[in-house]
């Protein structure tokens, strides 16, 4: 059979999946890109933003803080300062303290490091200036312990010195011996005071000043000499006189060899000390003796007031032990020895002489004693009183004072109305007294006491002062009794109270005043007032007077 | 001040022409989302032609061999004619599914497509919109830190020491 006609396939097969473009994809992610640069932008730009304020903030906040920090500094600094000023910080301290403060730095340094950097210079400039008073204290600490040293030390050398010189004397030293020791003490002065030029220039001189130590050296040898040549081996007498004669000849003992070579002037220096040290001996005898004056006064009285011969041989017994002056002793043996009954009658010449030696303390109980046969013996005694007992100087000198502050009797009280012029007056009158006391105790330079004459005169000084002091007092007291007088009789309004004729003439005035005449009682009472004036005027003084003349009344 | 400005308008040009190159690009995506719609239809028209081929040949070979069963004296609807023409059929049926598939496929892959590219463009055209507001705020932000500002007032600082 034929072959039936069949449908013939073409081989067809699916077809593939269609391939997309997925644009929409990549756009996605192109537009998400865009928007993640964008938001970096802007994070970026705001970040900035951010950070730039903050960074403003930062600055101002470190500007604060920064004068905050310099401000507490200050008062750090100001504290340090003085704690120098007063020893209590040392130079290693006050660097720490510094270094303390530079910390605040490192706080700023996170805000603004150019505010940091600006409070780290000032704090540097402030620490600096601070190290260096500290430095400059403790180099002058250190300079004032070399010199306190130094000083030390010369004195410490100075006795050595001497003690050396002074072994020469009893010869236990050669003078090579001394002569090296000298440069020893020298080479320990310069190694003392090389610490400092000032202290080297000080003891060691500079060329034109020979310095401490070299005078210090002359010095020692001097007095070791001195000593040597007052002594008695030199000089058996010990007097000036025979030491400067034998120095003259050039014969000075021991210390010959050396003196030969020295200089006129190095010569001159020791027989100065000679001198100085014999005049200060003889001034040092004549001390004791007016100290034993002032002693044996008051026994040389007894004796001249005793008419007991073994009395007064008693007595001079204890005269005996003090060291008078010999002349005086003699003076009162004779008396003791004497005839002591006087004549009958005094020499008026002797007695005027001799009285008015006593009353300026110049009278010598010699003098009195070898005039004694010209005076009766009353007279005597009591001439003997006043030599032997200074205190009548002070009794009438006393008295002086009193009567300038208007004391008439010592047991009253000043004639001054008002209670403050009083207290015034007693105040000024116990000061002048005291110090007329002291004076009168105290010895001079040389060793004496004041005698009456001095007492006296010093008086006088303290009661001018005294009625200087008291002036305005009395003028004050001399104006009241004047208004007082005028209360009583107004004629004396305007008339000098110190003129007699003019207060006569307002006294008769107000005596012949009609309708009604002065009475007695008020006349008495203005005269009183008067005198009561005239007394205080005058105690005011010439300037209150003169005030008083010009019409200052 | 002037610079600052200047600059200011040409990052404000620059956000300009980025807008309109976002739009552009959406333009072109919708175009070429046409396109593939276009290509999809053809496709499915190329497949429907395809399927309209089976067909006829399909009705040509059950006619032919209807005419060769008449031919014979054989009835073409039973016997062996008949199981041929359902040979037939069921190969033509076979085939005529797969080009309408095919057809119905690329109608489809063009829709779909074209949608995509509809994104894309809306996408483009977003991004130009976003990258031009980012321009200008830029732009803002950047005058803004030019401009002169006032500082503020020096603080007295006292000198130590």
């Amino acid at each position: 059979m034929a072959k039936l006609p069949r449908y013939q396939e073409s081989g067809l097969i699916s077809a593939d999946i269609p391939r997309l473009d997925f644009a929409n994809i990549k756009e996605e992610a192109r537009f998400s890109s865009a928007v993640s640069e964008s938001l970096d932008k802007i994070s970026q730009f705001a970040f900035g933003k951010a950070q730039e304020q903050k960074k403003q903030a930062d600055k101002l906040l470190a500007i604060q803080l920064r004068a905050d920090y310099e401000s507490d500094a200050q008062e750090v600094f100001n504290n340090l300062s003085l704690r120098i000023e007063k020893n209590e910080l040392s130079f290693d301290q006050a660097k720490i303290e510094v270094e303390a403060l530079k910390g605040y730095a490192r706080t700023l340094a996170q805000y603004d490091i150019e505010q940091a950097s600006g409070y780290m210079r000032s704090i540097t400039t402030s620490g600096n200036a601070l190290l260096r008073k500290s430095s400059e204290r403790d180099v002058a600490l250190y300079t004032s312990n070399i010199s306190e040293m130094a000083f030390r030390t010369a004195k410490s050398l100075s006795k050595n010195l001497e003690d050396v010189w002074k072994l020469k004397a009893t010869n236990q030293i050669t003078d090579d011996e001394i002569l090296q020791y000298e440069a020893g003490a020298r080479s320990v002065m310069m190694g003392v005071a090389a610490l400092s030029q000032n202290t080297i220039t000080r003891y060691l001189g500079d060329g034109k000043d020979p310095g401490e130590f070299e005078k210090i050296r002359i010095a020692a040898k001097n007095n070791a000499m001195a000593n040597y040549f007052q002594s008695q081996n030199f000089a058996p007498s010990k007097t000036a006189t025979e030491m400067l004669s034998k120095l003259n000849s050039g014969d000075a003992g021991v210390y010959s060899d050396f003196w030969k070579n020295m200089t006129d002037d190095e010569k001159r220096s020791v027989t100065e000390i000679i001198e100085k040290q014999a005049n200060s001996v003889q001034k040092v005898i004549q001390s004791q003796y007016t100290n034993a004056n002032l002693a044996a006064d008051p026994i040389i009285r007894q004796i001249i007031n005793s008419n007991d011969p073994t009395e007064q041989t008693r007595l001079y017994g204890q005269l005996k032990e003090l060291p008078l002056d010999p002349s005086k002793l003699r003076s009162v043996k004779e008396y003791v020895n004497s005839d002591q009954s006087g004549a009958s009658t005094d020499d008026i010449r002797v007695l005027i002489d001799l009285s008015a030696k006593a009353a300026r303390g110049d009278l010598s109980v010699n003098e009195l004693v070898s005039n004694r046969s010209r005076l009766t013996k009353s007279t005597v005694k009591s001439l003997a009183l006043q030599i032997a007992n200074p205190n009548d100087a002070m009794s009438e000198s006393n008295k002086v004072l009193e009567l300038a502050v208007g004391i008439q009797s010592s047991n009253l009280p000043p004639e001054i109305p008002t209670a403050e012029g009083r207290a015034a007056a007693v105040n000024a009158l116990n000061k002048a007294k005291l110090e007329l006391i002291k004076f009168k105790n105290t010895p001079d330079e040389n060793g004496i006491f004041p005698n009456d004459s001095m007492i006296r005169q010093k008086a006088s000084e303290l009661e001018t002062n005294l009625s200087n002091s008291m002036s305005p007092i009395f003028n004050n007291v001399a104006q009241n009794q004047k208004k007082t007088a005028e209360v009583f009789i107004p004629e004396l309004a305007g008339v000098d109270l110190t003129n007699d004729a003019a207060v006569e003439v307002a006294f008769r005035a107000a005596t012949n005043r009609k309708p009604k005449p002065a009475k007695a009682d008020d006349l008495a009472a203005a005269r009183n007032a008067v005198d009561a004036y005239r007394r205080n005027i005058n105690k005011a003084g010439p300037q209150q007077q003169g005030d008083r003349l010009r019409g200052g009344q | 001040m002037t610079i600052a400005i200047a600059a200011a308008a040409l990052q404000a040009v620059s956000a300009i022409q980025t807008y309109q190159q976002g739009r552009i690009a959406q333009q072109q995506y919708n175009l070429q989302a046409k396109m593939a719609t276009a290509e999809g239809e053809r496709k499915a028209l190329q497949y429907q032609q395809r399927a309209n081929d089976i067909v006829r040949r399909q009705q040509s070979a059950n006619a032919a061999l209807a005419a060769r069963a008449y031919a014979g004296g054989v009835n073409p609807f039973s016997g062996s004619p008949d199981i041929v023409r359902a040979a037939n059929d069921t190969a033509a049926g076979r085939e005529y599914a797969t080009v309408l598939a095919d057809a119905d496929a690329a109608l489809r892959g063009g829709a779909i497509q074209a949608q995509i590219y509809e994104q894309a463009g809306e996408a483009a055209a977003r991004r130009g919109r976003f990258e031009a507001t980012s321009k200008l705020a830029t732009a803002a932000a950047t005058y803004s830190t030019t401009i002169p500002k006032q500082e503020p007032a020096p603080v007295e600082i006292r000198k130590v020491g």
